[in-house]
């Protein structure tokens, strides 16, 4: 590309469909290398349907989608590390901890990788499983972790698979307050530790706020985008979310739980 | 009994077969799919009928059925909103009703459908037996191949297709093997009573293994040990050697139910 550093993510016009209804129109923005963008936006403004469209598992009707220089899906060795919203593992997957977080390598690894895993692999799982503090739990049963656990796994997981963009869709739903503060806290020490971009997507607008460096606020259309100050105070805001946010108004300090939340 | 050479067949045959229905039965058991080893497996009675009508082998004709019957399951449920087991209701009724209609067309066909439903080893052939080997390896040897792509998908399908796993692909595999896996055991214990050895090893290998290592290889181990003490069984006892490796696999489940790993480490 041009002198400018190249953006990990690029959308320009997009627009895209879920059966044959519009769910996005018209959106576009950048993300910078190193860049922690946070989406936000009420339930239903398409969140998770402009993930999908980054990781590649849904086709925009229009626009342009480039994703570590490529087409969606079409990264080259590294693509995307990817944690989606859900719920617990079940109790009795018959998997430890380090053969959940050696899933990430597979792709990466080509059809060696897929059969049976190599000494690069297994050193690959230990020092991720050490960037998100759990290398103790290598051995146990995977369904045996807390929530906050699983997903700690989870991100190792991703780290093996990218560690140049993560996806975060709703990352911390189920978790409570401390335990989602410290996902993002160490989401935000991957970032500058590894030079990581991030996207994270969540409802809890309060939380991104306190995070992210930009934030994208959609409801099926982008209404506003910029740094998380300028974006709590917008009147665009409100528009998105159709209501007031008198719990954000004054003070807004970084992990910004002043408010009486929902 | 074992200088008897059927009966040296037969004992090879349950031990092929018991090992690749373990193996699979892994999956069938993790990704819950029980009922669609029902399905599949009765809907190849239908094919089963085909080959008796048309003079054809019935185990290919059954096997092609059963095949075509899983990937009519995976394109319905993909072009429909209906869940996995409505879609295979429809299928394994249809199928198999099929089956019944077409062999009451010939009387003599009926007397040869009996074979297929509960089984009939004693009779395989040498070459049957290479066949059903040669196929049961080639299943297994699929499976380890793609074995860590479909633990991923039943971890996390989502996760796997982000990374670029053809997770519908691998699914529409999962259920084609199934199809091969449940027409080489028609010989063995029949399309009625397949799904005993589908389920219930790997179900048992779950309640002493926690890890896949250990919940496969135990699986492998419990569907040979069941064909091998079912004939046993059978042939002492003067019992249906189908039934009989059926009911092995739900007493070796049975006496582990009490004493399978408690709940800790």
């Amino acid at each position: 590309m041009n002198e400018r550093v190249a953006p990990v993510v690029r959308v320009e016009g997009l627009r895209v469909s879920r059966d044959d209804h519009p769910v996005l129109e018209d959106i576009s923005f950048e993300v910078a290398p190193g860049e922690f963008a946070g989406i936000c936006g009420p339930n239903g403004a398409g969140k998770t349907t402009l993930l999908k469209t980054l990781l590649g598992s849904l086709k925009p009707d229009a626009g342009e989608v480039t994703v570590l220089g490529a087409l969606p899906g079409r990264q080259q060795d590294e693509g995307i590390g990817y944690v989606p919203q859900r719920s617990a593992v079940p109790a009795s997957f018959p998997a430890r901890v380090r053969d959940v977080v050696a899933m990430g390598r597979m792709r990466r690894r080509g059809w060696r990788g897929r059969l049976r895993m190599a000494s690069e692999d297994r050193e690959a799982v230990r020092q991720n499983l050490a960037r998100v503090g759990i290398e103790t739990l290598a051995e146990r049963p995977i369904g045996q972790l807390s929530g906050g656990e699983q997903r700690r796994v989870v991100l190792a997981q991703a780290l093996c698979a990218s560690t140049r963009l993560l996806i975060l869709d709703e990352p911390t739903v189920g978790l409570d307050l401390p335990a989602e503060q410290n996902f993002y806290e160490l989401c935000r020490r991957l970032q500058s530790e590894l030079g990581l971009s991030v996207i994270a997507v969540s409802h809890d607008l309060v939380a991104l706020a306190g995070e992210a460096d930009r934030l994208l606020c959609i409801n099926r259309r982008m209404h506003v985008h910029g740094n998380p100050d300028e974006v709590v105070h917008s009147h665009a805001l409100k528009e998105a979310y159709a209501c007031e946010f008198d719990f954000l108004r004054g003070e807004l300090d970084h992990h910004g739980r002043h408010g009486p939340g929902h | 009994m074992l200088e008897l050479a059927f009966m040296q067949r037969a004992l090879v045959a349950a031990v092929g077969v018991g090992v690749v229905c373990g193996g699979l039965g892994f999956f069938v058991v993790l990704r819950g799919l029980a009922f669609a080893g029902v399905g599949i497996s009765h809907a190849a009675i239908g094919g089963i009928a085909i080959g008796l009508l048309l003079d054809v082998s019935p185990e290919w004709s059954g096997a092609v059925f059963a095949i075509a019957t899983a990937l009519a399951i995976a394109w319905t449920r993909r072009r429909s909103q209906l869940s996995q087991d409505t879609v295979i209701g429809v299928f394994f009724t249809g199928a198999m009703a099929l089956g019944l209609v077409l062999v009451s067309l010939r009387r003599s066909a009926q007397q040869d459908l009996f074979g297929y439903l509960f089984g009939n080893v004693l009779a395989i052939s040498s070459i049957e037996l290479l066949a059903l080997l040669g196929l049961g390896g080639a299943v297994l040897i699929i499976l380890a191949l793609t074995f860590r792509e479909h633990l991923f998908i039943a971890f996390d399908d989502e996760i796997a297709s982000a990374y670029g796993h053809p997770v519908a692909k691998l699914e529409v595999l999962l259920l084609v093997l199934l199809a091969i896996t449940v027409v080489l055991g028609v010989r063995l214990v029949g399309v009625l009573l397949i799904e005993a050895l589908l389920v219930v090893p790997a179900a048992t290998a779950a309640l002493w293994a926690r890890d896949y290592r250990g919940q496969v290889t135990l699986a492998m181990g419990l569907g040979a040990t069941s064909g091998v003490a079912g004939l046993v069984f059978a042939y002492q006892l003067d019992l249906a050697a189908g039934a009989s490796i059926a009911l092995a696999t739900v007493v070796l489940f049975l006496i582990s139910l009490p004493l399978q790993r408690s709940g800790s480490d």
